[in-house]
């Protein structure tokens, strides 16, 4: 497989077909002596920003412990033996309720979408 | 155990051991290893970025177009032999010698370009896509090829040119055209000896006027009425060639065939001066005198003119002085980015392009003070109505205009006294 | 039978798409200036939209994603932060212009300064998207958007000189204010080859669950809707260059004469009529440009989205269009001359080009995305042509931006 062709930057979507996100990162843990292992992918805002240089990727992690708390001072990484299906999109054996990754969506619902009429 | 983010390797220069840059990982190949995914090889080079493109068959013909095809496109790094402790500063472990074993590539005999479906590929549609890219380009290369050629617009056989000529009128439309103030022979009190050479600045480069004295060699001595014809109204040299909008023909192109055979035959009767003005200076891009063509196309309609003319002979007169002859727009308005009158600015005057001050505005809008009396007296001795005198480039105008019947300078001043107010343009 | 209706619904809708303010304000600018010369740049864009709609539509119903998930997908974040920012940019500038269309059919019908309906249209269009669905935005407002065919009528009772207009067709260089004309093509040739349209059809293919059955319909739909499309903007161009010629106006630089344009036709109801097709063809554009930003940015970044979905399932992607809305209302709610906008924005949207249409080169003929369904050599050749008169008009749209537009 060539992870970045057929991996990085694709759709991720959940146990029940919810779209998460993309392969914004990807983890490999280095062993000695054997080939690295991809243990890893990662989502999220922070690892977007760290592609783009180490100086945006400071200010967003800053930026998202100061908005969401110690949770989302790091990116959101789901582990490897998870994913369980890789094709036009990636699916990975989580249930977005029960990660952090959507807090945010679920901030603006309770607090803002959702106190709007007819939402 | 350390982990890294391969998302950073993409796209990264490789460092050999010596620090030399190798080429940029763009693709990192894994494969399965019992319930692992493990990382076997990295690609380097530009055809790793094609092939995750999927888009080998262009990148390599568009490398053939340009002769780039050289044998350091693919590199397939073991793992081992990359570390990527680093991630943001990937480096060779084993030196250059031991990679050019890992290079492949297509070497000529095809053999070491490993994948069969890209060969295919390629095999089936490389001569398409490279036939499409040719023919686009030269198709369009054509049309360029063809639309910026220099067309003299009129042949010798040309009847409109021919008849009996009036030198004594010639001479006045040789003041109305103001020829002297950039053809004469600069440093020398002779405004009728004609050896050009004068450095006419602009943010386009510096342009001469070439010597348009009677002498066969240097001068235009040998030309006809036809080349005269084809220079004045079609902006084209007898060596069929562009000339540069710095010669106005982009007002002279409304001018009468009669007035053009006059002046030729007055011009034929001035002394002859030899030598050459120094060549054109011109901005870079316009040293292609082609480019012409294409600024020609955009801005150049030959035969047209901006005269407005409203039946009063005295008025329409000075119309075809005005904007044809005397060219006075082409000084007293703003130009665009391209060098060519901005047409909302005409008359309203501007930056002077040479970079020496500001041209008035002569419309209206500056001008309501002025009695259409004002303007025939300053055209005739220099005078402005608040006593002043016109100076700098205008003075060797009115050197000329001086020389024109009353009744041509009551007509220009008529025309200018009816143009509709403008704005001058803030710079 | 139901292809049949889906065809027609479907060239119903992108003729809908197709007209908005910019192909209007730029048409009728054109003829008002230079009568039936500019017929060519209509018809050259015309033709570049009909290739670049039929390749978003196909590479959505073979491959199941969208032109931006492609991007994003061959190309690496990195490089896809460039073609969403410009489409972003782009995007906010023509709804801003859509936006003012329909305040200014407000301010014709009520004589309340357009700046004045900048928050409420904003609003309308915001409650329909925040209640509708993608359907009834797509056929509602598609449907309503036939009042525009009224040019049409307009332009056939005028009685053109049908050889001056197939003269028009021609490309021809102007006789005079070259830099204007030149202006004007640009402008023409950016409001009808509009990233949105086939971001936005590609997402929509997508919304409709399209598949390889699709292809024909797909066919079909790009190009008799684009041709449809286009056909009414030649309509406008042909009604300015003979009503407005006639009536002496010859430089549209304020919008109060654009009714002008039908009034000689259909009377009153010729001002109606101008109205109508006014607010509607922008409404319906404002509303999908919102719509195709929440859509980049949600497939840019993996989020859910449709508009089928309650925004309460969905805040994010509520959250852009709710805010691209708000924000776009703002310049027209300040008083910005919507039709300088307008004109202007059409320019930058034909220099932004290249950034959306390279893409295509590589999407179109990469066998994991549309497998046999391959660009063939007219439509690379297209895609190639789209790209490098992109790439002039970048270069020539700019300094003319600054020099000689207005």
């Amino acid at each position: 497989m060539d992870l970045l062709r057929d991996l990085l930057d694709k759709q991720v979507v959940d146990r029940r077909q919810v779209k998460i996100g993309k392969v914004d990162g990807l983890v490999a843990e280095l062993r000695h002596g054997k080939p690295p292992r991809i243990v890893a992918v990662e989502l999220g805002s922070i690892t977007l920003a760290r592609r783009l240089g180490s100086r945006p990727g400071r200010w967003v992690a800053w930026l998202a412990a100061r908005l969401g708390g110690e949770r989302h001072a790091e990116p959101h990484r789901i582990a490897w033996k998870k994913v369980r299906n890789i094709g036009v999109d990636i699916e990975v054996d989580v249930d977005v309720r029960r990660t952090a990754i959507f807090d945010w969506q679920d901030w603006l619902r309770d607090h803002i979408i959702g106190r709007i009429p007819g939402a | 155990m350390a982990s890294v983010n391969l998302e950073h390797l993409a796209g990264r220069r490789v460092l050999s051991l010596r620090g030399k840059s190798v080429g940029h990982i763009e693709e990192i190949r894994a494969e399965r290893d019992g319930d692992d995914l493990v990382v076997t090889e990295f690609h380097v080079g530009i055809f790793a970025a094609f092939e995750r493109l999927s888009a080998s068959a262009i990148g390599v013909a568009m490398l053939d177009l340009f002769g780039l095809r050289h044998r350091d496109c693919l590199y397939r790094i073991p793992w081992e032999k990359l570390d990527i402790s680093d991630p943001t500063r990937p480096r060779l472990r084993c030196t250059l010698e031991q990679l050019s074993h890992m290079k492949a590539g297509i070497d000529g005999k095809g053999k070491a370009w490993s994948s069969n479906s890209l060969r295919h590929v390629m095999a089936s549609s490389v001569w398409k896509i490279a036939l499409t890219v040719f023919l686009c380009a030269s198709g369009v290369g054509t049309v360029l090829w063809y639309m910026t050629g220099a067309q003299p617009p009129f042949s010798n056989q040309d009847q409109q040119f021919e008849g009996p000529v009036d030198v004594a009128h010639g001479e006045l439309v040789f003041a109305a055209g103001d020829c002297a103030s950039c053809h004469a022979t600069p440093g020398q009190s002779d405004r009728l000896k004609l050896g050009g050479g004068m450095a006419l600045a602009s943010p386009f480069g510096t342009f001469r006027p070439p010597n348009i004295s009677p002498d066969p060699v240097d001068g235009i001595g040998a030309w006809t009425v036809t080349d005269l014809a084809n220079a004045l109204l079609g902006g084209v040299s007898p060596e069929r060639q562009h000339y540069y909008p710095s010669f106005p023909y982009t007002s002279f192109t409304s001018m009468t065939a009669e007035d053009v055979r006059d002046l030729h035959a007055y011009l034929r009767t001035l002394p002859k001066v030899s030598g050459r003005a120094p060549p054109h200076d011109p901005a870079i891009l316009f040293g292609i005198r082609r480019s012409m063509g294409i600024w020609k196309m955009m801005f150049f309609r030959q035969g047209t003119t901006s005269a407005r003319l409203d039946g009063d002979p005295v008025h329409d007169r000075g119309a075809y002085l005005v904007e044809s002859v005397s060219h006075c727009a082409e000084c007293h308005s703003t130009r665009n980015a391209f060098g060519a009158i901005k047409s909302d600015t005409r008359f309203a005057g501007g930056i002077d392009p040479q970079g020496t001050g500001f041209v008035p505005n002569i419309t209206q809008h500056r001008l309501s003070g002025w009695t259409e009396n004002d303007i025939a007296t300053m055209l005739k001795t220099g005078e402005t109505p608040s006593h002043g005198r016109v100076g700098s480039s205008m003075a060797d105008v009115v050197t000329n205009t001086a020389m024109l019947p009353d009744s041509d300078r009551q007509a220009i001043a008529r025309y200018i006294k009816r143009l509709p107010p403008i704005a001058t343009p803030r710079p | 039978m139901k292809k049949l209706l889906e065809i027609s619904l479907g060239i119903v809708t992108s003729v809908g798409g197709f007209l908005e303010v910019g192909s209007m304000a730029t048409a009728a600018q054109a003829g008002a200036t230079f009568g039936l010369r500019l017929i060519w740049a209509i018809l050259l864009g015309t033709i570049c939209i009909i290739f670049l709609v039929e390749m978003a539509g196909r590479f959505a119903a073979v491959s199941g994603h969208t032109i931006a998930d492609g991007i994003r997908e061959r190309f690496g974040f990195n490089t896809f932060l460039w073609p969403l920012l410009a489409t972003l940019l782009v995007n906010f500038m023509v709804m801003s212009a859509e936006i003012g269309g329909v305040a200014i059919a407000a301010d014709l019908a009520t004589g309340i300064g357009f700046q004045w309906w900048a928050i409420p249209v904003a609003f309308l269009a915001w409650l329909f998207l925040w209640k509708g669905t993608f359907g009834f935005i797509e056929k509602g407002v598609a449907v309503l958007g036939l009042v525009t065919l009224c040019f049409v009528v307009a332009a056939v009772m005028l009685k053109p000189d049908w050889k001056q207009v197939a003269a028009g067709a021609v490309p021809s260089l102007p006789d005079h204010d070259a830099e204007s004309y030149w202006f004007m093509a640009v402008s023409i040739l950016g409001a009808s080859i509009s990233p949105y349209l086939f971001m936005f059809y590609s997402s929509g293919a997508v919304e409709d669950h399209w598949d390889k059955t699709y292809l024909g319909t797909n066919r079909a739909i790009a190009g008799l809707g684009m041709s449809f499309g286009g056909t009414i903007s030649v309509s406008v161009l042909i009604v300015a260059a003979l009503v407005l010629g006639e009536h002496g106006v010859n430089q549209v630089d304020d919008y109060h004469q654009l009714p002008l344009l039908l009034i000689p036709i259909f009377g009153f109801w010729g001002f109606v009529l101008f109205v109508a097709s006014l607010a509607i063809a922008c409404f319906g554009a404002a509303l999908e440009i919102a719509l195709q930003q929440a859509y980049l940015v949600a497939q840019g970044f993996g989020w859910t989205w449709g508009e089928d979905r309650k925004p309460r399932e969905d805040p994010g992607f509520c959250s852009v269009y709710t805010i691209s809305l708000l924000l776009a209302a703002i310049p027209i709610g300040l008083g910005l001359d919507p039709l300088k906008l307008t004109i202007f924005s059409m320019a930058v949207t034909a220099a932004s080009l290249p950034l959306t249409v390279v893409p295509f080169l590589f999407l179109l003929n990469d066998e994991r995305y549309v497998g046999d369904h391959r660009n063939g050599m007219i439509s690379n050749a297209a895609v190639i042509f789209v790209i490098a008169l992109g790439f002039v008009l970048a270069v020539v749209a700019i300094p003319l931006q600054i020099f000689g537009g207005s």
